[in-house]
């Protein structure tokens, strides 16, 4: 490069720009996930008008689900800097909270929904005050132990109550199978929008410079008058409770608990430990791809190429390798891939417009 | 007598978590992070031993050896092909890394076995006579499993008390930075670790197969795992000798907790037993955070 070039990138240095672009909480931080939820909806319109078969609908119903639990993950992990291997019993808890406001006591999809957080909270707060005075790292041993309980407890009801749900009422009104699963869907889809913008307004506030603060550096933190405490159970409350409220809106739109004894196992939470490092752990889009690639590309590949559907744990091990290089050598995940991409383009097009200028 | 009955008929099962323990807490202190993939190396080295007796008829005296050195060996792949070169990651991306090999594990043993007899981990046991001393019947199984047991931990006590290895493991688990200042060949102590829990993890497994009670395919051992990071959170990583007692503890709180609910009072809990041992362990961390046998670490910034 010659010097009048160098001395431009030195003064307007493109990548300068990357720092302070992502700022704030205003509109523009969630106007792309709002529009993500459009062509989510878009989607399910398909499958209403006809276009889309409904696999397609149910493995997309799976992918925002999964994206919901990983939200939540994905500040635990990301923000707080802590692993947690409870999410499969997390879910139960909205799954079978659900059941009971529904089903055993004939009340509305909103009392599931409020008995799931509940729960959820008591739990989190639970777990999270014993295991997290001592050190982050045994806040994973606990909840495995805990969402091994959870799941033994579950088992043992789903054993002996009926298992399909009568009531298909939301908000009082009786609805068919299809109009359910579509209303619900919906729902869903606000959900994982709502969710996804409140999360990321709260790494963007005080709260979530206080957890990155404590992540990189807890002594630090600490001088600063940062609560590990207070902010660690935080994170790992609000991961629970975004893990309940999917397991509830899964179970209305199941109906059955036919599916939940391969859902409740560890597969399920490496799958979401998995998806948010490859997404990146702190990017929520990543989160998405992460889902989308274990859940979404899995179910698809499964169906259409028999190689696939023969060895269909090829995804584990696949997954499993790609937590263990991304850790390893690439922290950022696909996230800083693309973050990487982005910024040689800018500095690409800085060049040119220097060439063509200059 | 309603006591002494349970006590022999898991002690089988406590052999398996006090050699599962035993591992975890070796891992815990020389590489600094809790070993996930403790369970499925486990279930590996078991079913190389299971493979041997039936596609070759090896019995199990014979397969447990080969058993034992699939393990080692890939204790020692994992230390040294992923820990080694792992060396900025921190303690939660350590503990990741082995979650993400839990995968790994997960993927391959049910993509080899799939095809294959769903109960083809039943091998037979050591042996299958029983005695009766009075009025107890005792398999010579469950003693056959406790000898061996006892005889390794000892084995493994020993040598960490008496040996150089033990000396340098000591000083790894202490500070790893001074140790290696001081000369200690970190290296070849945590590739040892890894190496002696794959093993210890490829017995605890194949005792587990010979547990009639216990479901076997498919085996990845998270219940065990599970019950060996409590013994091993309750005894506190601190020591060595604390984790073992806990393990030693856990089952026979366990035991005490059903025969509780047998009395007339409590039997509601008869389902509950594990839920409530498992409520118990978090009041005490609650109370004593270090653990039981657990020593208070102060932290300089």
């Amino acid at each position: 490069m010659n010097y009048l070039k160098r001395e431009y990138l030195k003064i307007n240095n493109p990548l300068s720009k990357l720092k302070s672009k992502k700022r704030g909480t205003g509109v523009g931080q969630n106007i792309g996930f709002v529009i993500f939820g459009g062509v989510l909806t878009l989607l399910l319109l398909g499958n209403v008008i006809g276009i889309f078969p409904r696999s397609i609908i149910t493995t997309l119903f799976s992918v925002i689900i999964f994206s919901i639990v990983a939200v939540g993950y994905c500040l635990l992990l990301g923000y707080a800097g802590l692993a947690s291997l409870g999410t499969a019993g997390f879910i139960g808890i909205g799954i079978y909270s659900a059941y009971f406001a529904m089903e055993r006591w004939g009340l509305t999809f909103s009392v599931g929904l409020i008995l799931a957080v509940a729960i959820a909270i008591a739990v989190g707060v639970g777990v999270g005050f014993v295991s997290l005075r001592i050190e982050g790292i045994y806040l994973a041993i606990i909840t495995l132990g805990v969402s091994e309980i959870l799941v033994y407890v579950f088992k043992g009801i789903s054993s002996t109550l009926s298992l399909t749900r009568e009531h298909r009422k939301l908000f009082f009104i009786d609805l068919t199978q299809t109009q359910m699963q579509r209303i619900i869907f919906f729902i869903g889809i606000v959900a994982l929008i709502g969710l996804t913008c409140l999360t990321k307004n709260l790494m963007n506030s005080p709260t979530g410079r206080a957890m990155t603060a404590m992540k990189n550096s807890t002594a630090a933190a600490q001088a600063f008058g940062v609560s590990l405490l207070k902010y660690r159970l935080l994170a790992f409350v609000i991961s629970v409770m975004y893990a309940a409220i999917s397991g509830v809106i899964y179970f209305v739109y199941i109906g059955s608990f036919m599916t939940t004894e391969n859902l409740l196992t560890l597969s399920t939470s490496l799958n979401i430990l998995g998806a948010v490092i490859i997404g990146g752990t702190k990017s929520l889009w990543g989160a998405f791809f992460g889902v989308f690639l274990i859940y979404g590309i899995n179910d698809l590949l499964k169906s259409y190429v028999p190689f696939f559907a023969k060895n269909g744990d090829i995804m584990t091990i696949v997954s499993g390798v790609l937590i263990v290089l991304i850790v390893m050598f690439y922290a950022g995940g696909l996230a800083q891939l693309v973050g990487q991409i982005r910024a040689k383009a800018r500095l690409k097009k800085a060049e040119r417009r220097l060439a063509n200028g200059g | 007598m309603l006591i002494i009955e349970p006590i022999i008929t898991s002690l089988p099962n406590m052999c398996v978590t006090v050699l599962a323990t035993l591992a975890i807490t070796l891992i815990f202190k020389t590489s600094y992070t809790t070993n996930f993939a403790q369970g499925v190396i486990s279930a590996l080295g078991c079913y190389v031993v299971s493979d041997l007796f039936f596609m070759a008829g090896w019995k199990i005296y014979f397969g447990l050896p080969v058993g034992i050195l699939a393990g080692i060996a890939a204790g020692l792949f994992i230390d040294i092909v992923i820990f080694r070169r792992g060396k900025n990651v921190n303690a939660i991306g350590k503990q990741i890394i082995t979650m993400g090999l839990v995968s790994v594990f997960y993927g391959a043993l049910s993509l080899i076995y799939r095809e294959k007899a769903a109960n083809n981990i039943k091998f037979g046991y050591f042996s299958e006579r029983v005695l009766s001393i009075g009025e107890l019947r005792l398999s010579v199984n469950t003693l056959i499993c406790v000898a061996i047991t006892v005889v390794i931990v000892a084995a493994v006590f020993v040598c960490l008390y008496f040996t150089k290895w033990g000396l340098g493991v000591r000083a790894t688990a202490s500070n790893e930075v001074v140790a290696d200042m001081l000369g200690v060949n970190t290296h070849a102590i945590t590739a040892i670790s890894w190496a002696l829990a794959g093993a210890l993890g490829a017995v605890a497994a194949t005792i587990f197969a010979t547990i009639p009670s216990n479901i076997n395919y498919p085996l990845f051992l998270t219940s065990v795992q599970v019950n060996a990071f409590m013994a091993g959170i309750l005894g506190g990583f601190s020591t060595f000798f604390g984790p073992v007692l806990a393990a030693i503890i856990i089952p026979l709180a366990t035991i005490l907790v059903r025969v509780l609910s047998l009395v007339d009072g409590f039997n509601g809990l008869t389902s509950w037993v594990d839920a409530v041992v498992y409520v118990l362990i978090l009041l005490v961390i609650l109370a004593k955070p270090q653990g039981l046998f657990g020593k208070r670490t102060v932290k300089k910034v």
